[in-house]
C-alpha cells in the first residue's frame, strides 16, 4: 500500500511539475518522496522506477497517439530505433532508470539522518 | 556503511543525470542527450504539433508601441497590420522567428564561421574559410557604417531584432525548435549585426563565383590557345541572347579604362575553398499590356537555389501607414526581397560578373607586418580570430589584412607543402553597403523613378531586376556596384604589389545597364551575358548561362495574348536546349549496323524523344547519362590534372564537339589510338547502356526522368527523415524549369498588374513552418512540382472575418 502511495506521489509530482522545471524534475521528486517516506532500498527503487517511468511512458504514448506517430516516426528514423513504439518504450525506460536510482538515493539519504537522530536522542 | 551506500547511489544518480543531460557519441554517431531529448514534457515529443499553428491569440509583449494584428491565411502566411513602421518590423521579426528561428540563426552562424561551436572540430575548416573570405569582416564594416549613416533605417533593423528577441524570450527548452535539441544548444540573442551577416551570406551565394586562380593554372599549363578554346568569353556570339536586348542604346559617356602594359603573374595555386554552387541562378520575365490578353502587365520570377528545408524563403505581407507590400522574405532580414506593393512588382535574377579578384602579396619577412606595394613597404593589419569548438579548446587563426582585403591563402591556411603563395582577396562584398536600406525602402516605391532611386544604395550581390507597374511600365535594371575594369582585369591572378592591377573605381549607377518599355514588349533575364559587345564597359564572368535565357526569349517572342497561366507554364517549361542542339549529331554518329537489341532499344527511345524533360519520360534519363559519360571521356585531361582547373560550360562543350572536333583534348590520353568525336559518342553510348541497366537493377526502379534525377528537398542538416525525395518534377539544370537533384526554383511568383488591381500567385517547395513536427511541414512541395500556384491574399484591409483568414493573433504592448 505504501509502495502504491509512493508511486502515485512521485508520478503526480512528475506529471504536474515537470512542465515548469527541467527534465530531471522527476528525479528530484523521486528523491524527495523516498527521503520523506521511510522505505527499504528495493521498495524505493521500484517506486521511483514505476513512478517516474510510467508517467514518462504514458505521457510519451499519449502524445504519440494524439500525433498519430507522425513526428516520432521521423525521429525514430534519425535515431535508428525503427518503430515509433520503441521510442515510447525507450522514453519510459530513461524516465524509469532516472527515477529508480534517484529514489534509492533519497531513501539511503534518509538512513543517514535516522542514524543521526538516534544518536542525538541518547546523547 | 550507510554513508557509503548513500554516496554510491548519489554518484549513480548524478551520473545518470549527467549522462542523460549530455550529447553522446555512440560508435561515431552523435546522439542527443537522452533525458532532455526524450522527456515527454521537454524533449522532441513537445515538437510534435497536431495543429498547424500554436501561437496564442492574445500576446503581450514588451517593445511594441501600439497593438498589432497578424492574420494567418490558409497557407499560414502572416498578414501583419501595424500602425507604425517600428511595430511592423518588430512583428515581422517576431513572427518570422516563430516559424523559422533555428534556420535564421544557424545559417548566420555558418556565415560568421561559428559552426564548430555547435558540431565540433569537423566544421573548423569550413569556419576558417568563412572568416578568411571575409563574410564576418564585410558584415561588420557594413553594420558600423550603416549605424552611423542611416540612423532612421537602422531603427527598423533594431525593431526587427527586438521582435526576434521578444520571441526568443518566450521560449523555454521545451519550446525550442527540434534542431536545437538534436544538436543540444540554445538560441542566442539576435542583434542587428546578424541582419548584415545575412547580406554577406547572400553575397557568398551569388557574387563570389569566379575561377581566376584556375584560369592562371590553365594558361600556365596549356597556353593561350587551349585556354581560349576551353573558356572563351563569348562563344558563338551570334547565338547569345543577352539580358539587355541587342540594339539598346547606351546614352552615357563611358569612363575610359586603359589597359596597362603589364603581365599577369603565372603562379600555380590550388584554391581549396569551395566555390558557390554554379547552378545558383534564376529566371525572371515580364510582358507589357500589348502582349497580354487582359492588357495588363505580367511579371514572373523564380530564384533557382539549393532546395532546402526550412526553405530559404518565407512569405509575408506587411501593412502599415504608407506601406502595403507582400512577397518572399529572407528569414533574418527585415522587408520584402522579391514581391509587390500597391503600385509595382519586382523580381530578380543574379547578374553574374567577376567581383572577386586575387592579388599576390609579398611580405617583407616572416612577421608579415609589412608588404610590398608600389615600391614601398606598407603596414598590414593582423587580427587573431577566435573559434569556439564544442568539446575542445578554442582555436585561434591569424588573418593578415592588406588594402586589397584579407590574405585568404597563406601559410596558416595552405595545405601546400611546397612554396606558399600569399593571396589577398578583393571582393565587393567587403565594402560597406546598404542593401538593407533598399530592401526596406523598395516596399514603398511607387513608380519607376522611385524604384531606380531606392537601388542607388544597393551594392550587391548585383541582380537583374525586372520591374512592372500598375501604370503599365516594364523595365529591367542591373542593380549593384561594379568595379571599372580593363579588358581581362581580374580574370587571372594579379600582382598585388603593382598599382596597375588596381580596380579603377566604381561604375556610376547611371551607367549600369537598364532598359524601359522596349519595342519588343517584353524583358527577361536568366543569368546570361548582360549585353552585346557594344556596351562600352568590360563585362566578364566565367559562368554565364547559355540555355534558359534563350528558351525564355524564344518563347516570349512568339507568344501573344499572354495570360497568367501562360507565364506559369513558361516557368515550368521543360525544353532541353542542350540536348536539342547536339543529340541528333550524337545519334547520327552511332554505328547502327553493328547494334545489338539493347542498343536499338535505347537508340529508338532517344530518336523518339521530343527534347522535353517531362517527369515520366525516359529520354531525358538516357540523354543525361550519355552526356555525363561523354563529358567524363572528353574532359579526362581536366579531371586528372595535377593543378586545379575546371570543366568548360555545357554550351562551350557542345560547341567544341560540333565545330572544333580536331581540338587536342578530344583524344582520350589514356589510350594509344587517336579518338575522334565520333569515337567518344560511340564509347560513351555503350557505357550509358551498361550504367542504366545497372541503375534499374540496383534501384528496381524505372528510367522515368523524375526517378532517375531524384529531385530532393534536403533538410539543412542533411537529415533524410526531415527531407523529401523522389519529387515528381521535370526540368533540370540549364532548363527553364531548373529543378535538378538538389537545386531548383525556390520561389515561383507571377504578378499581374492592372490599373487599380494587383493579383499575385506564388508557391515554394516547403512550408511556412520550419518545424519538421508540424502537420504542414513541406506541404507545398507536391504542388510546386506539378504546377500548382496559390493565389496570394493581398488586400490593404483584412480582419478576423475576412475570407481566407484562418487565425488571428493580437499582439499587445506590455503594460
Amino acid at each position: 500500500m505504501k509502495l502504491i502511495i509512493r508511486i502515485i506521489l512521485i508520478g503526480a509530482l512528475t506529471y504536474f511539475l515537470s512542465p515548469y522545471f527541467t527534465w530531471w524534475l522527476g528525479m528530484l521528486a523521486s528523491f524527495l518522496v523516498c527521503f520523506m517516506l521511510p522505505s527499504s532500498g528495493l521498495n524505493a527503487f521500484i517506486a521511483g522506477f514505476l513512478g517516474m517511468g510510467l508517467i514518462w511512458l504514458g505521457q510519451s504514448w499519449n502524445l504519440d497517439v494524439q500525433n498519430e506517430s507522425a513526428f516520432s516516426s521521423k525521429i525514430a528514423d534519425i535515431l535508428l530505433v525503427g518503430e515509433p513504439l520503441y521510442l515510447v518504450l525507450i522514453s519510459g525506460l530513461v524516465g524509469a532508470i532516472s527515477g529508480g536510482f534517484s529514489a534509492v538515493t533519497g531513501a539511503s539519504f534518509r538512513q543517514l539522518f535516522v542514524k543521526k537522530k538516534k544518536q542525538s536522542f541518547y546523547s | 556503511m550507510k554513508t557509503f551506500r548513500f554516496v554510491l547511489f548519489l554518484i549513480i544518480s548524478l551520473s545518470i543525470g549527467i549522462v542523460f543531460n549530455s550529447r553522446l557519441v555512440v560508435s561515431g554517431q552523435p546522439v542527443p542527450p537522452l533525458g532532455k531529448f526524450l522527456s515527454p514534457f521537454h524533449g522532441f515529443w513537445q515538437n510534435a504539433e497536431n495543429d498547424p499553428i500554436d501561437l496564442a491569440s492574445q500576446l503581450n509583449t514588451s517593445g511594441l508601441q501600439d497593438p498589432v494584428k497578424v492574420h494567418f491565411d490558409e497557407l499560414y502566411i502572416p498578414h501583419i497590420f501595424a500602425s507604425n513602421d517600428e511595430d511592423l518590423f518588430f512583428t515581422q521579426g517576431y513572427i518570422t522567428a516563430y516559424h523559422r528561428l533555428w534556420q535564421m540563426e544557424f545559417q548566420l552562424l555558418a556565415a560568421e564561421g561559428r559552426v564548430s561551436e555547435i558540431i565540433g572540430s569537423r566544421a573548423l575548416n569550413f569556419d576558417r574559410s568563412q572568416r578568411r573570405i571575409g563574410l564576418k569582416y564585410g558584415a561588420q564594416k557594413s553594420h558600423d557604417a550603416f549605424k552611423k549613416e542611416e540612423p532612421e533605417t537602422y531603427k527598423m533593423i533594431e525593431a526587427y531584432s527586438a521582435g526576434v528577441n521578444a520571441f526568443i524570450n518566450t521560449l523555454s527548452y521545451a519550446d525550442y525548435p527540434v534542431e536545437y535539441k538534436i544538436l543540444d544548444y540554445a538560441p542566442e540573442e539576435w542583434s542587428p549585426f546578424k541582419c548584415f551577416l545575412l547580406i554577406s551570406n547572400m553575397h557568398n551565394m551569388l557574387s563570389r563565383g569566379e575561377r581566376d586562380l584556375e584560369h592562371t593554372n590553365a594558361i600556365t599549363k596549356w597556353g593561350r590557345d587551349v585556354f581560349e578554346m576551353l573558356y572563351p568569353e563569348r562563344p558563338l556570339e551570334s547565338k547569345l541572347d543577352p539580358v539587355i536586348p541587342r540594339g539598346t542604346e547606351y546614352n552615357f559617356d563611358a569612363i575610359a579604362v586603359e589597359k596597362p602594359n603589364v603581365d599577369f603573374p603565372l603562379n600555380i595555386t590550388n584554391p581549396t575553398i569551395d566555390a558557390p554552387d554554379p547552378d545558383n541562378g534564376s529566371n525572371s520575365f515580364v510582358v507589357n499590356g500589348k502582349k497580354t490578353k487582359s492588357g495588363k502587365v505580367i511579371l514572373a520570377n523564380e530564384p533557382d537555389l539549393s532546395l532546402n528545408l526550412p526553405s530559404i524563403w518565407y512569405v509575408a505581407h506587411l501593412n502599415g501607414p504608407g506601406i502595403n507590400v507582400m512577397g518572399a522574405t529572407l528569414p533574418g532580414s527585415p522587408g520584402i526581397t522579391i514581391g509587390y506593393n500597391d503600385s509595382i512588382a519586382w523580381g530578380n535574377t543574379n547578374a553574374k560578373r567577376d567581383l572577386v579578384d586575387w592579388y599576390t602579396i609579398d611580405f617583407k619577412d616572416a612577421k608579415r607586418k609589412e608588404y610590398l606595394y608600389n615600391g614601398n613597404w606598407v603596414p598590414t593589419n593582423i587580427e587573431v580570430e577566435k573559434f569556439e569548438v564544442k568539446g575542445e579548446d578554442p582555436f585561434y587563426d591569424t588573418i593578415v589584412y592588406t588594402h586589397h582585403g584579407p590574405v585568404t591563402y597563406d601559410r596558416n591556411f595552405s595545405n601546400q607543402t611546397t612554396e606558399v603563395v600569399n593571396l589577398a582577396m578583393k571582393w565587393t562584398a567587403h565594402l560597406p553597403s546598404k542593401e538593407l536600406k533598399t530592401l526596406i525602402a523598395v516596399g514603398t516605391a511607387k513608380n519607376y523613378a522611385e524604384f531606380v532611386e531606392v537601388f542607388s544604395d544597393f551594392t550587391g550581390p548585383p541582380q537583374n531586376y525586372s520591374f512592372a507597374s500598375t501604370t503599365g511600365d516594364i523595365a529591367l535594371w542591373i542593380h549593384g556596384k561594379f568595379p571599372l575594369k580593363w579588358d581581362e582585369q581580374g580574370k587571372f591572378l594579379m600582382d598585388g604589389s603593382k598599382t596597375a592591377f588596381e580596380w579603377n573605381g566604381m561604375m556610376p549607377q547611371s551607367h549600369n545597364l537598364h532598359v524601359i518599355n522596349p519595342p519588343q514588349n517584353f524583358l527577361s533575364s536568366a543569368n546570361q551575358h548582360a549585353a552585346d559587345t557594344l556596351y562600352p564597359y568590360y563585362q566578364y564572368d566565367h559562368n554565364y548561362e547559355y540555355y534558359r535565357g534563350r528558351r525564355v526569349n524564344d518563347r516570349l517572342r512568339i507568344m501573344s495574348q499572354v495570360t497568367v497561366k501562360d507565364m506559369m507554364n513558361l516557368q515550368h517549361d521543360n525544353f532541353n536546349y542542350n540536348a536539342f542542339e547536339i543529340l541528333s549529331t550524337m545519334l547520327d554518329s552511332l554505328d547502327t549496323a553493328s547494334f545489338i537489341a539493347k542498343e536499338w532499344e535505347y537508340y529508338e527511345k532517344l530518336r523518339a524523344w521530343d527534347f522535353f524533360n517531362h517527369p515520366e519520360r525516359e529520354g531525358p534519363s538516357i540523354y543525361e547519362q550519355w552526356w555525363k559519360n561523354l563529358n567524363n571521356l572528353l574532359w579526362d585531361e581536366i579531371d586528372s590534372s595535377d593543378v586545379k582547373v575546371y570543366r568548360p560550360s555545357w554550351f562551350n562543350t557542345s560547341k567544341i564537339l560540333l565545330k572544333n572536333a580536331d581540338f587536342e583534348m578530344v583524344d582520350d590520353q589514356r589510350t594509344d589510338v587517336e579518338e575522334t568525336t565520333g569515337d567518344l559518342f560511340r564509347i560513351s553510348f555503350k557505357q550509358t547502356i551498361e550504367d542504366l541497366e545497372e541503375f534499374q537493377e540496383k534501384t528496381k526502379g524505372s528510367l522515368a526522368w523524375y526517378e532517375y534525377k531524384n529531385t530532393t528537398v534536403r533538410h539543412l542538416l542533411g537529415l533524410m527523415p526531415f527531407s523529401f525525395k523522389q519529387i515528381k518534377i521535370g526540368g533540370n539544370r540549364h532548363i527553364v524549369n531548373a529543378a535538378s537533384n538538389g537545386h531548383g526554383p525556390s520561389w515561383r511568383m507571377v504578378v499581374e498588374l492592372g490599373e487599380d488591381e494587383i493579383s499575385a500567385w506564388g508557391i515554394y517547395p516547403g512550408s511556412q513552418s520550419g518545424n519538421p513536427g508540424n502537420p504542414l511541414y513541406g506541404h507545398m512541395i507536391d504542388g510546386w512540382a506539378d504546377g500548382t500556384y496559390h493565389k496570394m491574399l493581398f488586400k490593404s484591409n483584412l480582419s478576423e472575418e475576412s475570407e481566407g483568414i484562418l487565425y488571428t493573433v493580437n499582439l499587445q504592448p506590455e503594460e
